[in-house]
């Protein structure tokens, strides 16, 4: 029985795999890779180790051997793999449930464990495929800048090592949030940045603050991408060259300090730690892992797109007149085209944006969950109180609309409406008033946080009030549209999101929450960005019709 | 009003035509659009709304070019697209609302029609019901409510009863039928009887080209002569399948009666009968459905 089930499994993934790579998305995403990994090859981004003597800021780096190549190359993929990886492959059970295939493959004898391990599978498919891109890529890039020997088995070899482990769990993940209602859309997209851009951040305070080489094992277990292990074996190397080096003993990424001096040494490869292995290996087992949890929560009968529970405001609506026993439905006796005539029309003239506007709006607040209108009600309390933190308020109210802005553009897309839309008198109508419908919503989001800034500071505040809202939906809008997904906005927004209003980083924040972005060149700058991106819209839309 | 294709083709790849050099004008009244699987119905009617862009040609609404001035007939404009969505979250009425905004209507003519239009596809009672809850039939009505609201005078619908049941399939000819009157509409279907019952005109296409476009009774009356009935032993039905066109088969005690498209008398006892819409589509189409 098991058996059957690794057949079906394979079955599963080999047609799941040939759906993906004949994509042209998937084209886009390795060009993606190939030209992250060109700027790493070429220097423009640098795995670093760096320490300020007397003031000044060195840089080392090693010489670009086969094996120094595939160190940095492998750990480059597993960064891309853990911020990217969940985006690029999270949309397998989701294309399933669109098109409809997932109903078929319920009413087959396919278990969930062989569904679900044959989309893990072919989600390790790609994996690979974007490693052997960007291998390949560090193949070339040595073959014409490198030092010494060409060694294909030390730069794939070490591409697909630290890579690949790293893509099981991420796959493993996937797989588990697509199996769960809840974090098959928006809210997983959120969980899963936060996760993976804490689990970075914790790793490397770690590693800044002790050293690969004194911090425990249980700590170096948890080694992600690869950093730990990437130290361990070049330290000595560069303390060859550096013997008074007193930096980190783990390099971070960086482009390198302006004016900094860059030392080289020589590393041409070396043992694997033994505990990698063991991490590693505890990486392919916790991507299994999560596989076999997401049977219990993944429903192959009942998809969330299907379901038939009612929006919160929308029983609501319906529990008011019939508690105050008001409209009560009849069942009709009417049949299909009997006895009713069609009133004539004369007039299709009518701009109708208004209309379209409201429409707009309409499909924008409709169908949350009903946290998501709390939360929003107590976003806005809280920043009109003024009782809270304006940065605070700011970063909130930054993110909580992401589930509506992650929809637009790409809402027509997923429901098959833009036949709809293409063949009506107001194609481009229906774009602006998407966006119309958009502004308003992050006008009310990010005016109740950003008020005390324009009472503050008057036009320089209102220009950080308008540069997020020309930004926002613009951005989100465009995105939707051209890739008709809703990750890619929101990937883009929550990592702005993260650096900007969230850390601080006074040049990404869009949303004012760092208070010192008014009367800088930074709102318009956003605001730009805003304007072109509906303006690419506009232009999409005109290939469209 | 008239509709006039002229020369128009549709080229998806190198050697690859969805339909090619198309000549059809089509007046008012109801105007079938008949093919195997893989003729080009879709991408005909695909060209018609404007949501695709003929490769080669030229269509004319009313004398004016809509590649050019899509407008002209977006403004006038029904359409039921075969493999049409809705918005999960949104009920029945508040989609027409939706669409009704697109094709340009103001609020109390969309009221108006929308009440209408929900009573004629029996939708009244569901209609603040969210569309994720409706069954295949009736998202299929409201798929013919919305290609209705604006009272379009060129209403395209691609395969517009799929998914219903008889009764609701017929009620819907007789929908069609009844608002065909003063407008071109273009029914694209693969049930033939809903042709039959319904259309002026039937255009045939097969392999991306036209074939005829004629008045029903022409396109009979060209295969009178050449169906036959008769009846047939069991085990020999494989080999008259492959010889003639097999129009239906019904089982009897003593063998299998069977009416074929040929054109000569395919047995000594065949008697010659008078052909329907569905003999005269199989002598026209012949073996190119199942190439």
């Amino acid at each position: 029985m098991v058996r059957r089930g690794l057949s079906l499994a394979v079955h599963v993934a080999s047609a799941d795999f040939r759906q993906r790579v004949r994509s042209r998305r998937l084209l886009v995403v390795l060009a993606a890779v190939a030209y992250f990994g060109y700027q790493f090859n070429v220097g423009a981004l640098e795995l670093l180790y760096m320490e300020t003597v007397n003031g000044e800021t060195l840089n080392y780096r090693g010489e670009p051997t086969s094996a120094y190549v595939g160190l940095t190359t492998g750990v480059t993929g597993a960064t891309i793999l853990l911020f990217v990886g969940y985006y690029v492959l999270t949309g397998s059970l989701e294309r399933d449930r669109s098109t409809g295939v997932d109903q078929l493959v319920a009413s087959t004898p396919v278990e969930n464990w062989s569904y679900l391990l044959g989309k893990w599978l072919s989600h390790l498919g790609i994996v690979s495929v974007i490693l052997v891109t960007l291998g390949s890529g560090a193949l070339i890039d040595h073959l014409v800048h490198g030092v010494g020997t060409t060694n294909p088995l030390w730069i794939f070899g070490a591409v697909f090592f630290v890579g690949f482990p790293l893509g099981c769990f991420v796959a493993g993940v996937t797989v588990l949030f697509q199996s769960i209602d809840r974090l098959a859309g928006t809210l997983g997209n959120v969980v899963y940045v936060f996760g993976a851009m804490t689990l970075l951040s914790v790793f490397l305070a770690i590693a800044h603050d002790r050293g690969a080489e004194t911090t425990t094992l249980w700590i170096r277990l948890g080694d992600t991408v690869g950093l730990f292990a990437a130290g361990e074996m070049t330290f000595d190397a560069l303390l060859a060259v550096a013997p008074e080096y007193s930096g980190p003993a783990v390099a971070n990424y960086g482009t390198g300090a302006d004016g900094a001096e860059t030392v080289t040494y020589y590393w041409g490869g070396g043992v694997w730690p033994g505990w990698f292995y063991v991490n590693r290996l505890g990486l392919v087992l916790l991507g299994v892992g999560l596989v076999v949890v997401a049977t219990v929560p993944y429903d192959r009968v009942s998809s969330g797109r299907n379901t038939t529970q009612t929006p919160v405001l929308g029983r609501f609506g319906r529990f008011l007149p019939s508690f105050f026993g008001g409209r009560t439905t009849v069942e009709p006796d009417s049949h299909v085209g009997q006895n009713t005539s069609l009133t004539p029309v004369t007039d299709r003239t009518s701009d109708g944006f208004g209309e379209l506007f409201v429409q707009e709006l309409r499909l924008l607040l409709r169908g949350h969950p009903w946290w998501w209108y709390v939360g929003g009600a107590a976003i806005a309390v809280v920043g009109l109180s003024g009782s809270a933190s304006p940065r605070a308020v700011a970063s909130i109210a930054a993110i909580w609309p992401l589930f509506l802005w992650s929809t637009m553009g790409y809402r027509a897309t997923t429901h098959r409406i833009t036949p709809f839309i293409v063949s009506s008198k107001q194609p481009y109508g229906q774009l602006l008033a998407e966006w119309a419908a958009g502004v308003l919503v992050t006008t009310i989001f990010f005016g109740v946080a950003l008020w005390p800034t324009v009472a503050e500071t008057g036009f320089n505040g209102f220009l950080v009030l308008a540069g997020g809202v020309l930004f926002v939906p613009a951005f989100a809008q465009l995105s939707g549209l051209v890739s008709r997904t809703r990750r890619l906005f929101e990937l883009g927004y929550l990592v702005v999101w993260y650096v900007g209003p969230l850390n601080g980083v006074a040049v990404l924040d869009f949303a004012g929450a760092t208070g010192e972005t008014a009367g800088t060149v930074t709102p318009l700058l956003f605001g730009t960005v805003g304007v072109v991106a509906l303006l690419g819209a506009v232009a999409y839309r005109s290939l469209q019709v | 009003m008239v509709l006039r294709l002229d020369s128009v083709g549709k080229r998806y790849s190198e050697d690859v035509w969805g339909v090619e050099d198309i000549d059809l004008e089509l007046e008012a009244g109801i105007h079938g659009l008949l093919g195997p699987n893989g003729a080009g119905k879709s991408t005909l009617m695909r060209i018609l709304t404007t949501v695709s862009k003929p490769t080669t040609g030229t269509v004319y609404w009313n004398g004016t070019d809509i590649t050019e001035s899509p407008t002209v007939v977006r403004n006038v404009l029904g359409y039921l697209p075969q493999d049409f969505g809705v918005y999960p979250d949104l009920t029945a009425r508040e989609f027409l609302e939706y669409i009704a905004a697109l094709r340009g209507l103001n609020r109390e003519t969309a009221t108006a029609r929308i009440d209408e239009l929900l009573a004629l596809t029996d939708l009244q009672h569901v209609q603040d019901r969210a569309l994720r809850t409706f069954s295949g039939g009736m998202r299929q009505r409201v798929g013919i409510a919305q290609a209705l609201v604006n009272d379009p005078e060129l209403l395209v619908v691609d395969e517009p009863t799929v998914g219903l049941d008889p009764e609701t399939r017929v009620r819907v000819r007789n929908l069609l039928s009844s608002v065909a009157k003063d407008r071109v509409v273009l029914l694209s279907t693969h049930i033939v009887p809903d042709i039959e019952a319904t259309s002026n005109n039937v255009a045939l296409l097969a392999d991306g080209e036209l074939l005829t476009h004629t008045d029903p009774e022409s396109l009979v009356e060209a295969t009178a002569g050449n169906v036959y009935e008769y009846l047939a032993q069991r085990e020999h039905l494989d080999e008259i399948r492959r010889q003639y066109q097999v129009s239906s088969t019904v089982q009897q005690a003593n063998g299998v009666r069977v009416r074929v498209v040929a054109t000569e008398r395919p047995a000594p006892d065949a008697e010659s009968v008078t052909p329907t819409l569905e003999d005269a589509y199989l002598d026209h189409i012949g073996h190119r459905g199942f190439e």
